[in-house]
C-alpha cells in the first residue's frame, strides 16, 4: 500500500460551519482525478451548534486507517478545534486557521506551517456574506497543498450542493476561488 | 458500472436493493438507522416493502413471514436490537429459511454506549439464539465489502436456506468511500419452489422448526450440520497481506484490520517481517487457510475491539504450540496504526 501520492487531513469547527461539506468536496474533487479517497466524520452523542470535524485521506493506493494520528494538513475554524488539534498535526504540518473566528494566543508549535486566514471577511467580500468562510478555506488549503486541482475543486462543487440550493454553486465557485488566490498572492509575498 | 461516493452504511442499503431485497423490517436504533433511512426511500421504488416494526422482536418474526412466502428479506439493527432478535433468528435457521441480518455494533453489554466495539463476535458466531444452528457471518472492511458482501449474504441465505449476519463495526457504516456499483443489473431471484404460494392440488408445503415425532429433529439437526459442513467447503473468505515471509502476523476482523493494513506497511517500511491475515467470514472460520499460514510463522498478535473473543477460535485452530499474544481495545476509540505497530514490535 505503499504510496507516492498520500494526503491526509482534518478539518474541524463547530456543527453549521460547512466542515463536512468542505471534507466531501475534496473527496468528490480526488474522485474526479482517479484517486482512492475515505472521508471520516465526527461521530458521538452530538447537539447541534457542538463540534464538527472529519478526517480526509487522499492516496494512490487502498487506504488503510481512514483516521490519520498526525494529519498532515487542517482546517481549523473554532477555537476548541485549534485547542484539540494543533498539538497532533505533524510535524511541519500545514495549519490554515479562520482568524476571524479563532481566538490565537500562544500556537506553541513553532514547527507547523500556520496561516491565518480572514475568511469570513473574505466570504462576505466576494458573495456578500460569511456563509461560505469553510469553501474559501478549502479554497486555501488546496492552493497550499496541491493537493487536487482547482479545476477538479470547482468541477466537484455541483455534487455537494443540493438541487434546492442550485443557483448558490456559481457563489461557490466564487468562494474556493478567493480562498486559491489569497494562497498565491500571498505565496508572491 | 457506477463509481459512486458512499457512507458504508449506504453501500450496504444499495447492495441490498441491487440483491433485490424485497422486504425489510426493523426498529430504529443508533448507529445503524442510516441502512432503515436509505431503504425506507428506496425500497418502495423497486417494489419492496419496507416496514418499521413495533420492536426489534416483531421485525424479526415478519422476516420469518415473508421469507417463508419466498421473498428476499432483511433486518438491520445494532447491537441491543440483535439480543432481542436472537429467538427469531434461532427459528429462521430451524425453520431453513433464508434472511441478512446486520448488526451494526456498538458497545455493550446492556445498554451500553454507542461508540465502536467487536464486542457480538461471540453473539454472532456461536449462535445468540438456543439449539444447534450455524448462521453464517461476513464481517466486510470497506464501504465496497459493504456492498459486495450483502449481495453474497443474501446469496448464500439462498442457496443454504439459512438466516445469514452481516457483522458491522460502526467505523466502516460511518466511513465514505468510492463504491463501484457492480451488480446494478442483476437478475431477479428466482422463484423458490419451497416456499408459500401457488400450490399444485393436493400438493402440501410445511415450513416449521417443531419436530416431535421419533427422532425426526435428530436427523434436522444433523441435516444443518451437514449444511454447516459444506460451507466450510464452499463459502469461507479470507484476506492474507504479506504474510508469505513473514515473522509476525497480526490477525484482526473489520475496522482492526483496516487499520491493521496501516501498521503492517509501517513495519515493512522499518524492515519489520510483519504481515496481516484477516477472516472476511468468521463462519465458516477460514481455519485451513490460517493452519498454512502458521507451518510458515509461528507468531500471532490478535487485535480485536474486545477484552477477547475470536482470539479464542484463533487458539483452537492453532493450538497451544504456536505462540498466540492479543491486545484487546474495548473502548470507543479504534487503535491507532501506530499503536498497533508497536505491538507487533514488543513481540519480536
Amino acid at each position: 500500500m505503499s504510496s507516492k501520492y498520500y494526503f491526509d487531513f482534518v478539518f474541524s469547527g463547530f456543527g453549521g460551519q460547512g466542515i463536512l461539506i468542505a471534507g466531501n468536496l475534496l473527496c468528490y474533487a480526488a474522485i474526479l482525478e482517479n484517486r482512492e479517497v475515505t472521508f471520516f466524520p465526527s461521530y458521538g452523542v452530538e447537539m447541534r451548534g457542538g463540534a464538527a470535524n472529519c478526517y480526509v485521506v487522499l492516496s494512490d493506493s487502498q487506504i488503510g486507517s481512514p483516521i490519520p494520528s498526525h494529519p498532515m494538513a487542517s482546517i481549523i475554524m473554532s477555537t476548541p478545534a485549534l485547542n484539540k488539534f494543533l498539538p497532533i498535526i505533524k510535524n511541519n504540518g500545514i495549519v490554515i486557521i479562520n482568524s476571524d473566528i479563532v481566538s490565537i494566543k500562544d500556537l506553541q508549535r513553532e514547527d507547523l506551517n500556520i496561516s491565518l486566514i480572514p475568511a469570513n471577511k473574505l466570504s462576505s467580500e466576494v458573495i456578500g456574506n460569511e456563509r461560505l468562510a469553510n469553501m474559501v478555506m478549502l479554497g486555501y488549503l488546496v492552493a497550499a497543498t496541491k493537493c487536487v486541482c482547482l479545476e477538479s475543486l470547482v468541477n466537484s462543487i455541483s455534487e455537494v450542493v443540493s438541487e434546492k440550493h442550485k443557483k448558490m454553486i456559481p457563489l461557490n465557485e466564487k468562494a474556493v476561488l478567493a480562498g486559491y488566490e489569497l494562497f498565491q498572492k500571498n505565496s508572491r509575498g | 458500472m457506477e463509481k459512486l461516493f458512499l457512507r458504508g452504511s449506504e453501500a450496504l442499503a444499495l447492495g441490498a436493493i441491487d440483491a433485490s431485497v424485497k422486504f425489510y423490517a426493523g426498529y430504529p436504533i443508533t448507529p445503524q438507522n442510516d441502512i432503515p433511512e436509505f431503504l425506507s426511500r428506496e425500497l418502495p421504488k423497486v417494489g419492496g416493502k419496507f416496514v418499521q416494526a413495533e420492536s426489534e422482536v416483531a421485525a424479526i418474526n415478519m422476516l420469518l413471514g415473508a421469507s417463508a412466502c419466498g421473498l428476499r428479506v432483511m433486518t438491520s439493527s445494532s447491537s441491543p436490537g440483535i439480543s432481542l432478535m436472537q429467538e427469531g433468528i434461532s427459528y429462521l435457521s430451524g425453520s431453513e429459511l433464508p434472511a441478512v441480518i446486520v448488526n451494526v455494533m456498538r458497545w455493550g453489554p446492556g445498554l451500553g454506549g454507542i461508540g465502536a466495539s467487536q464486542g457480538d463476535y461471540h453473539q454472532a458466531t456461536k449462535g445468540g439464539g438456543h439449539g444447534d444452528y450455524f448462521v453464517p457471518v461476513f464481517a466486510p472492511y470497506s464501504a465496497q465489502e459493504m456492498y459486495d458482501l450483502i449481495i453474497r449474504a443474501f446469496d448464500v441465505a439462498d442457496k443454504y436456506r439459512t438466516p445469514t449476519m452481516l457483522l458491522v463495526d460502526v467505523m466502516i457504516s460511518l466511513m465514505k468511500e468510492k463504491v463501484i456499483r457492480r451488480f446494478e443489473k442483476r437478475s431477479e431471484v428466482k422463484i423458490k419452489s419451497w416456499a408459500f404460494g401457488k400450490v399444485k392440488e393436493g400438493e402440501q408445503k410445511i415450513i416449521k422448526s417443531l419436530y416431535l415425532k421419533g427422532n425426526d429433529l435428530e436427523r434436522h439437526n444433523w441435516k444443518l450440520y451437514e449444511k454447516y459442513k459444506v460451507m466450510c467447503e464452499k463459502e469461507v473468505i479470507y484476506e492474507s497481506y504479506l504474510c508469505d515471509d513473514a515473522e509476525i502476523v497480526l490477525i484482526g476482523f473489520g475496522m482492526v484490520a483496516r487499520i491493521g493494513k496501516s501498521a503492517i506497511d509501517i513495519a515493512r517500511e522499518r524492515n519489520v517481517k510483519a504481515g496481516l491475515f484477516r477472516p472476511i467470514s468468521l463462519v465458516p472460520f477460514p481455519e485451513k487457510e490460517l493452519e498454512a499460514i502458521s507451518k510458515k510463522c509461528k507468531k500471532f498478535l490478535v487485535v480485536e475491539m474486545n477484552t477477547g473473543q475470536m482470539v479464542h477460535d484463533i487458539q483452537r485452530v492453532l493450538g497451544k504450540d504456536i505462540d498466540i499474544s492479543f491486545y484487546g481495545k474495548p473502548s470507543s476509540y479504534a487503535p491507532t496504526p501506530e499503536e498497533l505497530f508497536y505491538k507487533i514490535k514488543e513481540q519480536i
